[in-house]
């Protein structure tokens, strides 16, 4: 019965993604409508957004099973890191809102008057934002075989036409189909925090664990700083959460939507703490490859509920919303940060957005092959990505907002940061690079060399 | 959307590709649920035939007295009880299951054959008639069942996936198919809301009906536009030809506010009566072409307009009025009659003043001499003496007349207004104050292009004339203005003034209201002011005074400001 179930609840959320990502298909002419809504998204609609994208795979699927395996401490290292970079976004909102860009690297083209700045954070972008994709389509992967019984490698493509299509419509399809992908995000963890414990309602409170169950020793300060510098940064650098600024439809609005954001978050956030150690209050024991399918086997085997089918489409829902918003920032990326400003001819924005649809195909398709076979240790390695996003794009966006530093600095800033960044990987052992993350001395040497005058001075805050 | 061509593309292609794989899915379960039933069906019936069976070899035993009956009936019961499913009616009509006498309700839903919805049961029973029982075996099948489920999932699933695959790729065509029938309905849309900058991007690129539609629309708003162009250039140029013509006109229709070009306005503005007048000549609504001159007052001047009204066609009911304010050349057509009339008079004076200057010198040297030689009383002598007076009077009067008709030569040259003004005063002062008269004069400092002596005499002639208007005292305002070119000088008084055919007058050689006046003054002035190629207005209302406006040529230099004096 609950395959039915599931079913039902899947062939619904497809009827209203269907429905709901078509409504930017007649708005995408323009380039400014295509990849930031015409800069005039509500205060509903950027929030809704902002959450939607904020919650990945990584978050849905991944933090109650490393809850679940590593206790109340993953939290720190995880979503208390992603909400002290929400508090850079913050910062930076009033004064990124105030470029009228139509892109993150743009921004470093028009501060910095760069091509190459914008050319090299564009391939950054496309190299990070592609493998982030492959984990979002592995999440849904796991999700959608779990729920159906069907194998992994049809699921994969289940979402691979989801993404495609909302993507198509451009952001106006991405805000509005993620205001219903946030809602099933927040009732899904909601209810699962909720259905988790009534279900555990007769296991004394004091019997539940909270500490990890492989590891005894505590939360180290190391673990926390890496995790600062790692998500905590690389979420304050993140370009997906950055185009959310822009396409707000006034400064206001932009910073009303990371207060309220904010709220939101944390609720889900909390909600998942209480599914990580409510699944483990249920069935501590449980032994499985990876930490992503703990919350999907709790649903199933240890729930009895017909809402499950909600529960396991807010995880669906999660990786749809992030998936294609990286998509549309990758394939714009691909177009207007790399190929146009290498072209000498200019090219008419039909034809931009036209190329950039052919690249949200490409890099989809791409997306999807990878995923069939995700290399191994792929989900781990989603860590890097997030440091090199922060030593190549920290400095220059954070130091461009608020201090005058020129051009030369900020390139020797990012590629010096992510020189240093390749170095430390294969210098610091892989078993250390958990504590001793990467991140830490490269983004040092991002902030030394930005700063750096050689002597003269004219770097000053502003 | 709603009355959108995407829809009505949309909803028919949805139909046709979503159908395929409703059908494809609902065959396939109901090919499943009917194998299904079949295979219950049939399992069941094997399972009502071997009891059958059983029981059919348990009677012959009964029958051959291998077996009690008793233990026959036992063994039956036995096998019903331990066969799932299975109930056993027995004889009497009561039906037994696990030895358990079923209530009749019990017994009711049993044979029932009712099931809800997408479910479906039925009763397959079996007679034993060596045993004169029936048995029952009820089967329930449901769309629902896992098994079903289970054994058509990957169906459903494929039919689920093709079915999303091709519900987007249906909207994705159906979207590009509408694209450029919106594009193009949304490019008219613009272009009936008058935006000259509407743009198409369709067309060049595609070669089919819609590239062929959107070049055609194109083409033909481009040809539109121009001749818009061209017809607003033209109207624009009609707009500015009636707009700077000095004429009024008035494009009238029945029941409507008529149409005016600017002239026309500014002229009904600043005359109220004109306009009165108009309206009044409209109500009319001659059939003829209508010409007349119209006079009215403004500021207390004459302004004179020449109308005309003409209906536009036999039968419509459009109609033009053209009117022209004509003062000005009415004054001028007045200037040149005056001056003809001026120039004949001074001929003809001067022919009689010569006629009768020779005979009047005759008469003077004889009274002379008779005077002399003759005794004559001491009134007698006073009496001669009194001719000859008279005699010198006409004399001196013919010399007048005769320099009025001379021609004079004029030597203009760069004059201060006001030292003439003031030198005038200071020689009428005198007279002012025997009169009681005040003057006022207020000094500017213009300077004119005029002959310093004629201006003098005209200044001269002016003002006793204004002293004369004045026989009860008064005031005598000396005011100068200066425009681009000229500087008139106003001089007013506050005497008894002039009826209108007195002022029409005033310049006539000879014409004089006092007994004492040549009646030359003011035709010496006219004439003077006209060869220094200057110009002269008389606005006078009777018992409130006169004003007289000399106009001369402004001379180089010279500056403005304001100040004022006066004298007695």
């Amino acid at each position: 019965m609950d395959e039915l179930l599931y079913l039902g609840v899947f062939l619904l959320y497809t009827i209203a993604i269907l429905i709901l990502g078509k409504h930017g298909f007649d708005k995408t002419d323009d380039l400014s409508e295509y990849f930031l809504a015409g800069r005039g998204l509500g205060l509903f609609s950027s929030v809704t957004s902002f959450c939607a994208t904020w919650f990945s795979a990584a978050s849905i699927l991944g933090l109650p099973g490393l809850i679940y395996d590593g206790g109340v401490s993953v939290i720190w290292t995880t979503a208390v890191a992603w909400v002290l970079g929400m508090a850079g976004l913050f910062v930076i909102s009033s004064k990124l809102y105030a470029y009228d860009v139509m892109t993150v690297p743009e921004f470093f083209r028009v501060r910095y008057d760069s091509k190459v700045l914008q050319v090299w954070i564009g391939v950054v972008l496309v190299f990070s934002y592609l493998l982030y994709v492959v984990i979002q389509i592995r999440g849904f992967g796991i999700v959608i075989s779990q729920m159906l019984g069907v194998p992994y490698s049809v699921s994969v493509c289940l979402i691979y036409i989801f993404v495609l299509y909302t993507t198509f419509g451009g952001l106006h399809s991405v805000a509005r189909t993620d205001a219903f992908h946030f809602f099933l995000i927040l009732i899904g963890t909601m209810l699962g925090a909720f259905l988790i414990v009534e279900a555990s309602g007769e296991i004394p409170l004091e019997a539940i664990q909270t500490e990890s169950r492989s590891s005894s020793e505590g939360l180290s300060i190391w673990l926390f700083i890496s995790a600062f510098f790692t998500l905590g940064l690389g979420v304050a650098a993140n370009p997906q959460y950055a185009v959310r600024i822009l396409s707000a439809k006034s400064r206001r609005t932009a910073r009303n939507m990371m207060l309220f954001s904010l709220v939101f978050i944390v609720i889900i956030y909390v909600s998942i703490l209480i599914i990580g150690l409510g699944s483990r209050a249920l069935d501590g024991g449980l032994v499985f490859l990876t930490t992503d399918e703990v919350y999907p086997y709790v649903i199933t085997y240890l729930l009895d509920t017909p809402w499950k089918g909600v529960l396991l489409i807010s995880i669906v829902a999660a990786c749809v919303s992030t998936a294609n918003s990286q998509l549309l920032l990758m394939a714009g990326s691909s177009i207007y940060d790399i190929s146009l400003p290498l072209r000498k001819t200019k090219l008419p924005n039909d034809r931009v957005v036209t190329w950039t649809r052919w690249m949200v195909f490409l890099f989809a398709t791409s997306s999807l092959v990878i995923a069939f076979t995700p290399p191994e240790g792929i989900v781990p390695f989603s860590g890097h990505i997030w440091g090199m996003i922060t030593v190549s794009l920290f400095f220059p966006l954070y130091g461009g907002l608020f201090t005058k530093v020129p051009k030369p600095n900020a390139l020797r800033s990012t590629f010096g940061g992510v020189a240093a960044y390749i170095v430390a990987f294969w210098l610091i052992p892989a078993t250390w690079q958990d504590v001793y993350h990467p991140v830490l001395p490269s983004l040092l040497i991002a902030g030394l060399l930005f700063f750096w005058t050689g002597g003269k001075r004219h770097a000053s805050f502003h | 959307m709603r009355h959108s061509i995407e829809r009505k593309i949309l909803v028919p292609f949805l139909i046709i590709v979503l159908l395929p794989s409703l059908v494809t899915g609902a065959v396939s379960l109901w090919s499943s649920y009917q194998s299904e039933k079949e295979l219950k069906v049939t399992t069941v019936e094997e399972k009502l035939d071997s009891v059958h069976r059983y029981a059919t070899l348990l009677r012959n035993r009964v029958d051959e007295g291998e077996i009690a009956e008793q233990d026959a009936r036992s063994m039956m019961r036995e096998l019903i009880q331990d066969t799932e499913g299975l109930y056993a009616q027995n004889d009497v009509g009561v039906i037994y299951k696990n030895d358990r006498m079923l209530l009749p309700n019990q017994v009711a839903s049993l044979l029932s054959e009712e099931a809800g919805f997408l479910e479906e049961r039925l009763v397959l029973s079996e007679a034993l008639p060596e045993w004169g029982w029936t048995l029952y075996h009820p089967v329930e099948l449901s769309f629902y069942s896992g098994s079903l489920l289970n054994i058509q999932k990957y169906t459903l699933l494929v039919a689920i996936f093709t079915g999303v695959i091709a519900v987007q790729f249906t909207i994705l065509f159906s979207h590009h198919l509408s694209k450029p029938i919106k594009d193009l309905a949304s490019f008219c849309k613009r272009i009936a809301k008058g935006e000259a900058k509407a743009e198409l991007r369709i067309g060049s690129r595609r070669k089919d009906e819609i590239g062929v539609l959107a070049t055609s629309l194109q083409e033909m708003v481009h040809n539109l536009d121009e001749q818009k162009q061209q017809i607003d250039r033209i109207k624009q140029q009609n707009e500015r030809i009636l707009n700077s013509v000095h004429v009024g006109i008035l494009l009238i229709r029945k029941h409507t506010e008529p149409l005016s070009n600017v002239a026309a306005e500014e002229m009904l503005k600043r005359d109220q009566t004109l306009q009165r007048k108009l309206e009044a000549l409209i109500e009319r609504r001659s059939r003829h072409r209508t010409e007349e001159i119209m006079m009215t007052h403004v500021d207390h001047e004459k302004v004179y307009y020449a109308v005309s009204y003409q209906r536009m066609g036999a039968d419509s009911d459009l109609a033009i009025m053209t009117f022209e304010d004509i003062t000005q050349r009415r004054k001028l057509e007045q200037r040149v009659e005056r001056m003809s009339r001026l120039a004949s008079l001074g001929e003809m004076a001067s022919g009689i003043a010569h006629e009768i200057r020779n005979p009047l010198a005759g008469i003077k040297s004889t009274t002379e001499l008779l005077l002399r030689r003759l005794k004559l009383s001491e009134q007698e002598v006073k009496l001669t003496e009194n001719m000859l007076i008279d005699i010198e009077r006409v004399n001196k009067t013919i010399t007048t007349t005769l320099d009025f008709s001379r021609p004079v030569e004029s030597k203009p040259v760069n004059v201060k207004v006001d030292e003439s003004i003031q030198s005038v005063l200071l020689l009428l002062r005198t007279m002012a104050k025997e009169k009681q008269v005040t003057f006022k004069h207020c000094v500017h400092q213009f300077d004119v292009w005029v002959d310093r002596d004629q201006l003098r005499q005209i200044l001269l002639n002016v003002v006793m004339n204004g002293l004369n208007a004045m026989p009860d005292g008064g005031e005598l305002t000396m005011n100068s203005r200066a425009t681009d070119h000229d500087v008139i000088l106003t001089i007013s008084d506050t005497g008894i003034g002039m009826d209108e055919d007195t002022v029409e007058r005033i310049f006539d050689p000879f014409f004089t209201t006092r007994a004492e006046g040549t009646g030359l003054g003011l035709s010496i002035v006219h004439q003077l002011v006209v060869q220094n190629k200057g110009d002269i207005e008389v606005v006078s209302t009777s018992g409130r005074g006169t004003t007289f406006e000399i106009s001369f040529q402004r001379a180089e230099g010279g500056s403005s400001y304001g100040g004022e004096s006066r004298n007695h």
